[in-house]
């Protein structure tokens, strides 16, 4: 019984003593010409406990993000440097394989720093999940509009049949979209996988797949598709040549979201550029060429930059692969100084499209410019390209770059959101308020991705999508205005709501919507990222919150200038009536969505969370 | 060694001949030109059977002079078939002009000179090939001899093209002189003794300044716009197509065959000439109001993005430029297809004349369009491709030591940027516009090759790039 005890002791025992304990002096020489962690690296098996001891001088143990940094960024950290003692790292950082770079905080510009490597000493890689379908999904998804661009091409003598064509092209659309959101569920990893190679000997394939990140995007895409038809049902400017470019668009946006290869992202990126500069070129207001031509100029040289930046990736990675899933897996042996490069090159090709300041003059006039289909998918989707790439493209790869800018993503994403919000208040044209708007609100979004948490992102992801219903709606309204009075000049509207009562209602609703309303998709946006971003920065959070103050200014006073108060003299106001059918049911469609998604957020919130988890574990972040 | 793989070159040369004679029996200026067009299709297709027929395993030599191999192979089909659409389009530009037998004469010799440059392997037959085909264009673009712009265009070509001439026949001179040989592989295997040689240097100077000015790179550009504003334009098509593909070749056999091993004394010279090139092509471009004009700088621009894989001398960068040398002569060509046919319909040649092209001809706009933004680079045609895989040859030999290479690739993309300005000024007026003045309507003669041009662009180019691209650089590694 005796010996069977000394057993089961030695059986409870035995874990605990492997596990070794190492230590770590912390000291320095006498005269103070040296300061050093001894041993400086130190090799240790996984689950193993590590001891700092301390000798002379007042020293701490700050972790750093790599062995040049001389600051202490985030991690394990001994507390304020102290005269002797000793002290454990906690046993969460030996867990799993890895290097851990530290440094005292008062010495480190002394060289006083040393290192830990848990195992091998490369952290794991995160296995995520590819699931190849079994049906084609998403090809079909690529396939239908353009499809649907040839159809309206041969009927471009026809003056009916195009928007019929792609009012039913859309529809399609709209349920493949729908079938592939619920298909790609809310678990972890990458669903309805397809590869098609292209060319093996540089490892290019069309590679499509979605997650939580995408899947939310291709739903956003698939809505506004039916919406933007619908709105321009009475195009009547060659009409063939429209209507074969929204579905163009669409197929390209599209492309934008469900592709998985570099190569192939920059390709579908430079795609959208084409149907849109005809868009505004052709049925854009007095100022087209001009608002065309920037947009044109502007978003290309972006986008080179940002091309440069991923051919730096690719031949880094040396994977022979334009695969993202494989370049992400790499990123453990990219250099800092590189990451912060090519994230800079990869940041100004998004910043311009999102679009941030000081890279934001392009969009006041393309959207003034465009016509209100052109601007639903330019507020609508074209915006959520920039976002969509910064976290798909360009944070996993490069966690270290990402890290180094995040003061800079803050600061831009606070300036765009103020200063947005400012030029918004002082616009007299119903247009450039909303495009100002734009700049403001997807500085919101910006702000939780530069947080870099789960929430943050998740709270970006969710901007992204609410916006992408509300602010087409905000650009249908001033086509609506436009189209009954002919001039959306605000200090020449007023009393819309006395000859139009229902089209009002709907107006508020969206305007409310906007501003951020609780119950409705914006406000479930704001308030994760503004969570977010004050359990990452603080009291920083007062700047947007103010920004915030100034939107609901905005929003309001346009409102009421516009459709309420005396009816307006300045223009004839005798023709107002409600909005056709073809401006309602959109309008009406959206508040309805926006409602839904404001009251039951767990629908897209649940796969967007995982897809943001998944991401700040590619980083390394979890 | 039988002679059927110098099929092509012996049927032109008996063509050549034969066409002024027929004209003389029959008096039927139409009758030649055809028979000049059925006998470049022939020898295309004698070309793509020998070719793709039954492979080509070894490379053929005759006689020392002259060497079959994959790089010359894919650039006599690249050539004939230039001459092929030049010869099309030209049955209907020239119209009822006299001496049209003349001209297919000169145009068959023109492409057999640049048959044998492509496959010359020493530098006197090269240098054969090259006067071959320059003194057929002299004339070529001087022939509209009533027009003051082609005759002075071609006085133009003649002048600054026999000075050129003699500067590569200098340098020719120069290097037999401290090597004793002509041979492009005796030369390769030459042992120069000394890391540095100032003769050499000198020979090469030469060389660079009579070939760019094939190239038309700065500063031997100078002609290009001139003699591209004046010419008539299936020649101009034919000069920027192929007789800048032309020079292209004769480099890569000079600098990369037979200098390859003192890539020292030229590499910092061609890469300085390459940036140089690009970026005074497009800024010159930017304030073009004469398309012709415009797209000559558009082809000394991109002249510059080919010359710029020359430092970086690896067979992925080669073959991107050899793959963009054949993709440009494809939307260069292309768009003067269009410029000759908004020509012939009496629109002019300026760019306010493609006003509202879109509303007169759907199928000439699109193409006008796909070729410009090919010329940008713009995805997803054509031109985006062989750009991109030449930016990515040259990144990456940069980023595998030679770091300043990485500078080239930094110019090359900034001044693609730079050319969507005026490439998308044309499109502008293409389709934003109204159409002004009245204009003929389009004959069917360019409706073929406009869509053979959009179907490579669109389709064939994208869809099959890595083919093409292995190709390519199959050409290049049988070069190193």
């Amino acid at each position: 019984m005796k010996r069977l005890f000394a057993l089961g002791l030695l059986l409870v025992l035995l874990p605990a003593a492997a596990a070794e304990t190492h230590t770590v002096e912390v000291s320095q020489s006498d005269d103070g010409s040296s300061y050093y962690f001894e041993p400086d690296v130190l090799q240790v098996a996984v689950g193993d406990i590590v001891r700092f001891e301390w000798g002379n001088g007042s020293h701490n143990i700050a972790q750093a993000s790599d062995g040049e940094a001389n600051s202490y960024v985030s991690g394990f950290y001994s507390g304020e440097p102290q005269v002797g003692g000793n002290w454990t790292l906690p046993a969460e950082y030996t867990e799993t394989d890895g290097t851990l770079d530290y440094l005292c905080e008062p010495h480190a510009l002394m060289g006083m720093r040393g290192s830990i490597i848990v195992g091998s000493g490369a952290a794991p890689i995160p296995e995520i999940t590819l699931e190849f379908g079994e049906f084609p999904w998403l090809s079909y998804l690529l396939i239908i509009p353009l499809l649907g661009t040839m159809w309206c091409w041969g009927f471009r003598h026809h003056p009916e049949a195009p928007r019929v064509i792609a009012l039913g092209t859309t529809l399609a659309t709209l349920l493949l979209s729908i079938t592939i959101f619920l298909k790609a569920g809310s678990s972890s990893g990458y669903r309805l996988m397809e590869e098609y190679v292209w060319s093996s000997q540089f490892g290019v394939s069309l590679l499509l797949g979605v997650d939580g990140l995408s899947a939310p995007m291709v739903l956003l895409t698939g809505i506004l598709g039916p919406l933007t038809v619908l709105f321009a049902w009475e195009e009547q400017k060659r009409p063939a040549l429209f209507f074969g470019l929204l579905l163009l668009l669409q197929t390209a946006t599209l492309g934008v979201f469900v592709t998985l290869d570099y190569f192939v992202f920059y390709l579908f990126w430079e795609v959208v550029l084409i149907p849109m500069f005809f868009l505004v070129a052709i049925w854009g207001g007095p100022a087209r060429r001009y608002a065309a031509y920037k947009f044109f100029i502007y978003t290309f040289t972006a986008s080179l930059v940002m091309l440069v930046g991923f051919m730096a990736l690719y031949f880094e990675a040396g994977a022979n692969t334009f695969s993202m899933i494989e370049i992400a897996k790499q990123s453990g042996s990219f250099a800092p100084t590189f990451q912060k490069w090519v994230f800079a090159a990869l940041f100004i090709g998004f910043a311009v499209k999102m679009p941030m300041v000081p890279f934001h003059t392009w969009l006041p006039d393309a959207h003034v410019e465009a016509p209100t289909a052109g601007s639903i998918v330019l507020a609508g989707i074209m915006l959520k390209l920039g976002l969509y790439g910064l976290m798909r493209a360009a944070l996993a790869p490069l966690p270290l770059g990402a890290e180094y800018f995040v003061p800079v993503m803050v600061a831009l994403a606070i300036v765009s959101i103020i200063y947005g919000a400012a030029l918004s208040l002082a616009q007299t044209d119903l247009k450039k308020l909303v495009a100002y708007s734009s700049i403001s609100h997807m500085g919101i979004a910006l702000l939780g991705v530069a947080t870099l948490t789960e929430l943050g992102l998740a709270g970006a992801v969710y901007m992204m999508f609410a916006h992408g219903l509300l602010s087409p709606a905000m650009f249908m309204i001033a086509g609506v205005v436009l189209h009954q009075l002919g001039t959306r000049d605000i200090p020449k509207l007023g009393g819309l709501a006395q000859k139009q009562p229902y089209t009002a209602t709907l107006f508020v609703a969206i305007f409310l919507g906007s501003l951020g309303l609780p119950g409705m998709a914006t406000f479930v946006a704001e308030l994760s990222v503004f969570v977010a971003f004050f359990q990452s920065h603080g009291y920083w959070l007062l700047l947007p919150i103010f920004g915030m103050v100034l939107t609901a200014g905005y929003h309001l006073w346009a409102l009421q200038r516009s459709v309420f108060g005396p009816l307006s003299k300045e223009v004839n106001v005798e023709k107002v009536h409600e909005a056709l059918w073809y401006e309602q049911w959109p309008l009406f469609t959206i508040v309805t969505l926006a409602v839904l998604f404001g009251v039951l957020p767990q629908i897209l919130m649940s796969p967007i969370t995982v897809a943001c988890y998944d991401i700040l574990r590619l980083m390394g972040g979890v | 060694m039988g002679l059927e793989l110098l099929f092509p070159e012996f049927l032109l040369a008996a063509a050549a001949l034969l066409l002024p004679g027929t004209y003389l029996l029959h008096r039927n200026a139409r009758l030649c030109g055809q028979l000049a067009v059925a006998t470049l299709a022939v020898a295309l297709s004698a070309t793509w059977v020998q070719w793709f027929g039954e492979g080509l395993v070894t490379p053929a030599s005759y006689f020392g002079h002259l060497q079959i191999d994959v790089f010359s192979q894919l650039f006599k089909f690249a050539f004939l078939t230039i001459a092929f659409v030049t010869g099309i389009v030209s049955l209907a530009y020239l119209g009822e002009l006299p001496h049209r037998p003349e001209f297919f004469t000169l145009l068959l010799t023109a492409t057999l000179g640049m048959l044998i440059v492509a496959s010359a392997s020493d530098l006197l037959t090269l240098f054969i090939g090259l006067e071959l085909a320059a003194f057929s264009s002299y004339a070529l673009v001087a022939f509209q001899k009533r027009d003051d712009g082609s005759t002075e265009a071609g006085a133009k070509y003649l002048l600054i093209g026999s000075f050129s001439s003699a500067l590569t026949l200098y340098g020719i001179s120069l290097l037999y002189g401290l090597t004793g040989t002509l041979s492009i592989a005796s030369l390769a295997a030459h042992n120069w003794n000394s890391d540095f040689s100032g003769a050499l240097f000198v020979a090469i100077l030469f060389i660079t300044g009579g070939l760019g000015f094939k190239v038309a790179a700065v500063p031997f550009h100078a002609w290009a716009p001139d003699v591209y504003q004046g010419a008539p334009t299936p020649v101009t098509a034919f000069l920027a197509a192929g007789s800048k593909a032309m020079g292209f070749v004769a480099l890569l056999r000079i600098f990369v065959v037979a200098l390859g091993s003192m890539l020292i004394e030229w590499q910092l010279l061609l890469g300085i000439i390459a940036i140089v090139t690009m970026t005074v092509g497009n800024l010159a471009a930017l304030r073009q109001q004469d398309i012709g004009r415009m797209l000559a700088y558009s082809s000394v621009a991109q002249a510059g993005y080919i010359l710029a894989a020359f430092p970086a001398m690896t067979e992925l960068a080669l073959g991107g430029a050899i793959f963009h040398t054949l993709v440009h002569a494809v939307m260069k060509g292309g768009a003067f297809v269009i410029v000759a046919a908004v020509g012939i319909a009496g629109l002019g040649y300026g760019i306010d004349g493609y006003r509202g092209l879109a509303q007169r001809s759907q199928l000439l706009a699109l193409t006008m369009t796909v070729c410009l933004l090919s010329l940008v680079g713009i995805p997803p045609f054509g031109g985006f491709f062989s750009k991109f895989w030449l930016f990515y040859g040259i990144f990456q030999a940069g980023m595998a030591g030679q770091q300043w290479l990485l500078w080239l690739v930094i110019a090359g993309v900034l001044n693609s940027a730079l050319s969507l300005f005026y490439y998308l000024r044309v499109i502008r007026n293409i389709y934003t516009e109204d159409p002004q003045g009245e204009a003929r309507p389009f004959g069917e003669h360019t409706r073929y090759p406009a869509l053979a041009v959009l179907l490579l662009l669109i389709l064939l180019i994208p869809l099959e790039y890595d083919y093409l691209l292995t190709l390519c650089r199959d050409a290049a590694a049988s070069l190193l």
